[in-house]
């Protein structure tokens, strides 16, 4: 094992004492002079004809400066994943909440009166709400123009749509004969679970202040966001602006879990400062914030086929992915589509994946993504087949899960793979095999998730005095990006993590980055930045080499001293190298990184998704947990969580550790109390009263175990960190409560009435067999 | 224009002589007038505790209270707690803990736990919990801030 | 939020004739943790509000004839911890620790919380089983009306416009009083799904008088007669509890809502009507 000086260890975060004394700036807090603020219009229906739209009353109302509608502004087809909306809608409106018109005035107040003054006629059009139905011959069709949309800015890969329906995307994935394999096992299960709609519940609202500069054609955007150059791209895009007139300037961002994934209320600041040309606020009230963002409900149809000793032959599987009105969630239909079976080594596999629009809000990736749906399903399955079988559930698991080399759905052979070591060691810490006592129940539950991807690039600059300056566009949502990159930086150079300095994002002057998703800075980014600083590193050891009359090979960094392997008396130090560098020797030290997290699934074969070769790292994980269930009233009690997650090589525990803490309490909440409710495509709770997220009397306090299986392909062996364990909470309750009261729940929440209705529906039938 | 109310607000020790409509929320005049920003905005429904202030030693949500109400009393937010450029214990505490991810929450949380120390300096786990559910808190799970808060209690 | 001039008032009398100079324009505030909501939403615009802040008269908790009198201004939190509330309606102050979170404690009023008339406000079930009475001040003087009665409807009270409510009293309870309050919510800060308060007089083990009351299953909070009159007279044993529990449950109307649908809740009353009269009687 390698002897690490900075990473690896629970360094504190940089970033906390600004937080921590209230001086950290968010959105919110950006004040400039002239300052206007927006409000928007929403369609009070789900599906209507925009008959008529009068704003002349709205625009003499005192103290309005701009109204806008699809007539003002750039009338193409924008999105970023998929171009399928406008800035705003035009003809049609495809859900509630859809935007109209936006309102810039003196102040929130005014602008709000304005926006109710605007009046519009509308007709109503038959919706659909229901997944399934809205995938049936004869649904209300949604976007007649569908097979013509074109692919936004941040998704490369190509959908099949099909026109005069509401699929818009569909991903095959066939290995082996399912058939087959169903033919040839012992015990064929085949059940649909039900996973419900969700809400992102970070504590900072979505927000955005735009800019724009008239005289240059600029416009500067400061927006609560996890994808500053995906912001970029868009904006550039939907205002036909190249990206040297969109800048992007970072700030705090108060968590983001996939809400803020997407630019969407941006463009509204955006059109109205361009109208008026002063800045324009946009601050999403929580109740806004509510109907506007949350996770794609889904159906899993699963069909799973497993022989007598527990080994699982065949599985088919129907994912259907509820984007809502507009797609920008289609690429859940993608996948990465092998990642749906779970950890799993089966020989014959055969899934189709659809995402569909509905009537309701747009859907948006929500931490842990394609997982915690498709989870749910197979470890609920595992679960009920064990029992049936008689078997011990977590040997079924370890028989099944992979192992290093084994090759996945998708064709393609794996490495470093963790799987079995998070169940060996999550199985002993709950005390798996103990009876929990009446009304308890434990269970143990494993998962995996695919390998980040997109594009990430750094720059290092070592400044005369030999700290450094870290220039990368990573955003820190919360997730300690900042402080574990400065450690990558620092490990890498051979300097003390305080040298060096983090700055905030800024679109103009930071290389571009695809941010804050899918587990992928801390391997993405990590690997620019070692890249970069080891290119630093090396142009320094040059400049040392020279100035000492050595080789350079001969020389190793270390605590900031440059050292003369073999002659400890010959010595220099990187600030005497960098002023050096900046005075006479070499010019000024600039190290740049670039790294892609290279995508196999672009080769893939559309029909059968098969990739072949090798992929790289997956995560893999495992988590328990002991329930207490209330019989009379069907709460649940979360008595103990443990969670185990093969991070490859955590560079920063304590970070780690917190991600834990909040994925697992995140699971939980939408586990048993939290669900995103609708009434005819309304939100129906939009408020943190009737939207439950959890509080500290909800929290439990969790056994945290980190496993290590280094990965080939992140820094240091990182895999990656955050998301995980959000993944397999809500199967570990299934199953937990299952064993404490033997029901089975297969359609989330799991809420106490649902508990207690179920295990009614338990009682009549005990009580009619006897 | 509606009419406006002379008030006198105390907070962070200074004195500040103002003049606001009557309908203005102690958040507002503390972020948007005073340039307190520490106090955050989350959901103005008195439910999620970012914008958490102290008002005589006790915890209130700034978005809940009107300004003229806050007149004559003492007001306390993030920017006031640390003395003499020196970190308060439960700020210290929840650096050293990890307690703090995102941020937007720790004003409030930090607030709000030192009211409830204030009140009951020796706390058990679940007395500090139940202290706390008038501040969300979406990234951490709650686990280090509970600790934090323990050992802000211990001395540690 | 709409503008409005705030007045305030340093006597009840005066806070009286601010309401009634104002009719159908102005309206009290208290500590404002429901109306301000209320007011951004604009679901009411008042032009005047009348801030009962100043009035010390209204913020005293004290005992007065025997009875037990709060001031319709004293806090959840100063109800919660008063010595005297725990002495004498036991049962009330732990209600009152049980609302919301500490901020809304702080600044939140046992009269706000009557005035504003809630599904699943707290501390009315404990209220009814004490036998409480509203004081009421309006231009007229004082008038008192039986808690029962304080309650009209959803969100409405006996209140006219230019009244306001002074006091709670409740009167002294009888001796070897067996009482309790319990709250069933899903999360610490929620609102009741179902509250259950529980008052029995017990002589030789008989239970001679009852008051069972219940928040949340209904429009208004109420006392459950039926069960109340299940457990008077009779030894309250395990089938007595029980048919009580029955009885509460059959005379709950509660509504759906984000929290709990109908028939959940309707089933809660016996689960938590049962438990609240075994935790009085001790028996677990
Ligand atoms: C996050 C949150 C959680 C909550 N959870 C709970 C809970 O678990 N249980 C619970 O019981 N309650 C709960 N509540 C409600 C809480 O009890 C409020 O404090 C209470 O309902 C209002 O009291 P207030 O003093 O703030 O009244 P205000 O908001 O000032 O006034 C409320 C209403 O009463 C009127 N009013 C007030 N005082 C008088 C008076 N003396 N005479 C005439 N009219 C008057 C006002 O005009 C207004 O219409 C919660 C509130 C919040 C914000
Ligand atoms: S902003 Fe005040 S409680 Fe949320
Ligand atoms: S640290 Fe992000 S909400 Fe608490």
């Amino acid at each position: 094992m390698p002897e690490y000086k900075v990473i690896g260890r629970p360094a504190l975060r940089v970033d906390a004492a600004e937080k921590a004394t209230g001086k950290a700036v968010y959105t919110q807090d950006v004040k400039l002079p002239g300052l206007l603020y927006a409000k928007v219009l929403r369609s009070p229906y789900p599906h209507a004809r925009i008959l008529r739209v009068d704003t002349s009353v709205a625009e003499r109302m005192p103290g309005v400066k701009a109204v806008l509608t699809i007539r003002d502004v750039p009338q193409h087809r924008t999105g970023l994943m998929l171009q399928d909306h406008y800035i705003f809608a035009k003809d049609k409106v495809r859900h509630v909440g859809d935007e109209i018109a936006a309102v810039a005035a003196v102040d929130e107040e005014t602008a709000q009166k304005a926006v109710e003054a605007i009046e519009v006629d509308y007709e109503e059009l038959p919706s659909v709400f229901d997944v399934e139905e809205a995938m049936r011959e004869g649904a209300p069709v949604i976007h007649e123009d569908l097979p013509s949309y074109d692919m936004g800015p941040g998704h490369q890969y190509p959908h099949t749509m099909k026109g005069g329906t509401n699929i818009c995307g569909l991903y095959k994935l066939r290995k082996g004969d399912v058939d087959k394999g169903f033919q040839g096992a012992d015990y064929v299960f085949e059940d649909t679970f039900k996973v419900h709609t969700f809400y992102h519940g970070y504590i900072e609202p979505h927000a955005c202040t735009a800019s724009y500069d008239p005289t240059s054609g600029k416009v500067t955007v400061w927006t609560s966001t996890q994808r500053p150059f995906m912001a970029r791209a868009y904006l550039s895009k939907t205002f036909n602006l190249p990206m040297t007139k969109v800048r992007v300037v970072g700030t705090r961002v108060g968590g983001g879990f996939g809400g803020k994934t997407r630019p969407r209320h941006e463009r509204f600041p955006v059109a109205l400062s361009m109208k008026t040309g002063r800045p324009v606020n946009m601050v999403m009230t929580r109740d806004e914030d509510i109907a506007a963002y949350c996770s794609p409900a889904a159906v899993v149809k699963l069909k799973m086929g497993v022989k007598a000793d527990g080994a699982i032959v065949a599985l088919a599987m129907d994912m259907i992915w509820d984007t809502g009105g507009y797609g920008e969630s289609i690429h859940y239909s993608r996948g990465p589509i092998e990642a749906l079976p779970g950890p799993y080594d089966i020989p014959n596999v055969k899934i189709d994946s659809y995402a569909v629009y509905t009537n309701k809000m747009p859907a948006y990736s929500y931490r842990g993504r394609i997982m915690p749906q498709p989870t749910f399903a197979v470890e609920s399955a595992l679960d009920i087949i064990s029992e049936r079988l008689g078997l011990d559930p977590v040997e079924v698991r370890m028989k099944n899960l992979f192992q290093e080399g084994s090759i996945n759905a998708a064709g393609q052979a794996l490495h470093s793979v963790g799987a079995r070591d998070c169940l060996q060691k999550v199985a002993q810490a709950i005390g798996w095999g103990r009876a929990p006592g009446p009304n308890r129940g434990i269970s143990v539950v494993s998962y995996h998730k695919y390998p980040p991807t997109q594009a990430s690039s750094a720059v290092v600059r070592l400044n005369e005095d030999g700290t450094v300056q870290l220039i990368c566009g990573a955003p820190e949502i919360g997730q300690g990006t900042q402080t574990a990159l400065s450690m990558i930086c620092a490990e890498e150079l051979g300097v003390p993590l305080e040298d060096v300095s983090m700055p905030i994002y800024d679109t103009d002057h930071t290389p571009f980055e695809a941010g804050a998703i899918g587990d992928r800075i801390t391997t993405c980014a990590g690997n620019a930045i070692r890249i970069a600083a080891a290119d630093a590193r090396a142009q320094a050891l040059a400049i040392a080499a020279n100035m000492l009359k050595v080789n350079k090979e001969d020389l190793t960094v270390e605590d900031g001293r440059i050292l003369v392997r073999d002659a400890p008396e010959m010595w220099t130090t990187l600030p005497r190298v960098c002023a050096a560098a900046h005075t006479r020797l070499g010019g000024p030290i600039v190290g740049r990184g670039s790294y892609l997290g290279n995508d196999s699934m672009l080769e893939m074969d559309a029909e059968t998704g098969q990739m072949g070769g090798v992929s790289r790292s997956w995560k893999y994980g495992a988590q328990a947990a002991e329930v207490e269930v209330d019989p009379q009233t069907g709460e649940v009690k979360v008595l103990k969580v443990v969670c185990a997650q093969d991070v490859g090589k955590a560079i920063n525990p304590l970070i780690i550790e917190g991600q834990m803490d909040g994925a697992v309490l995140m699971g939980l909440g939408l586990s048993l109390w939290e669900e995103t409710a609708f009434d005819e495509g309304k939100v129906a709770n939009p408020n943190f009263m009737d939207y439950r997220l959890p509080t500290a009397m909800e929290g439990v306090s969790l056994e945290h175990i980190i496993v290590e299986h280094a990965s080939p392909d992140g820094p240091f062996g990182a895999k990656g960190a955050g998301e995980q364990s959000t993944v397999p909470t809500a199967a570990v309750m299934a199953n937990a409560i299952y064993n404490a009261v033997g029901v089975r729940i297969k359609d989330l929440p799991l809420t106490a009435e649902k508990v207690l209705s179920a295990l009614g529906q338990q009682r009549a039938q005990s009580a009619g067999r006897i | 224009m509606a009419t406006r109310q002379q008030v006198q607000l105390n907070v962070n020790g200074e004195v500040y002589d103002l003049e606001v409509p009557p309908k203005r929320l102690l958040l507002d005049v503390l972020r948007d007038d005073l340039g307190l920003t520490g106090a955050r905005r989350g959901c103005e429904d008195g439910f999620c505790g970012a914008c958490t202030v102290l008002l005589d030693g006790k915890a209130v949500h700034s978005c809940s209270v009107l300004a003229v109400r806050a007149a004559g009393h003492q007001v306390l937010t993030i920017e006031g707690l640390a003395q003499n450029g020196k970190l308060h214990p439960i700020q210290e505490a929840f650096i050293q803990h990890g307690a703090i991810q995102c941020g937007y929450c720790t004003p409030g949380m930090i607030l709000a736990a030192r009211a409830l120390l204030d009140v009951n300096p020796h706390p058990m786990e679940q007395d500090v919990r139940w202290g706390l559910t008038g501040n969300l808190c979406r990234c951490t799970g709650y686990v280090k801030i509970v600790e934090a808060v323990l050992a802000a209690a211990s001395g540690q | 939020m709409e503008d409005f001039e705030y007045l305030k008032p340093t006597t009840t009398a005066e806070a009286v004739n601010m309401l009634a100079q104002h009719s159908g324009e102005a309206r009290a505030i208290a500590g404002g943790q429901s109306l301000i909501p209320m007011l951004r939403a604009r679901l009411v615009g008042p032009a005047y509000l009348i801030g009962l802040e100043a009035i010390p008269d209204l913020a005293r908790i004290q005992a007065v004839d025997g009875s037990l009198r709060i001031g319709a201004m004293a806090t959840h939190l100063e109800v919660a911890t008063s010595a005297l509330v725990r002495q004498r309606a036991s049962i009330l102050a732990e209600a009152e620790g049980l609302v919301g979170s500490p901020a809304v404690r702080n600044l939140g009023t046992l009269g706000g919380n009557l005035c504003h008339n809630e599904v699943g406000a707290d501390p009315p079930p404990p209220l009814l089983a004490l036998g409480a009475t509203a004081v009421i001040a309006g231009p007229g003087g004082d008038r008192k009306l039986p808690l029962e009665q304080f309650f009209t409807g959803f969100l409405e009270t006996a209140l006219a416009e230019d009244e306001i409510l002074a006091y709670v009293d409740i009167p002294a309870q009888p001796p070897g009083l067996a009482s309790a309050y319990v709250k069933y919510r899903l999360r610490a800060v929620d609102r009741s799904i179902v509250g259950v308060a529980v008052a029995l007089a017990i002589e030789g083990g008989v239970c001679r008088e009852a008051k069972v009351a219940l928040g949340g299953v209904g429009p208004v909070p109420f006392r459950s007669r039926g069960a109340e009159a299940v457990l008077s007279g009779n030894h309250p044993d395990e089938r007595t509890i029980e048919q009580a529990a029955g009885a509460a449950m059959a005379e709950a109307r509660p509504m759906s809502d984000a929290h709990a649908s109908a028939d959940y809740r309707r089933k809660m009353v016996a689960v938590f009507t049962r438990r609240a009269l075994k935790h009085a009687l001790g028996m677990g």
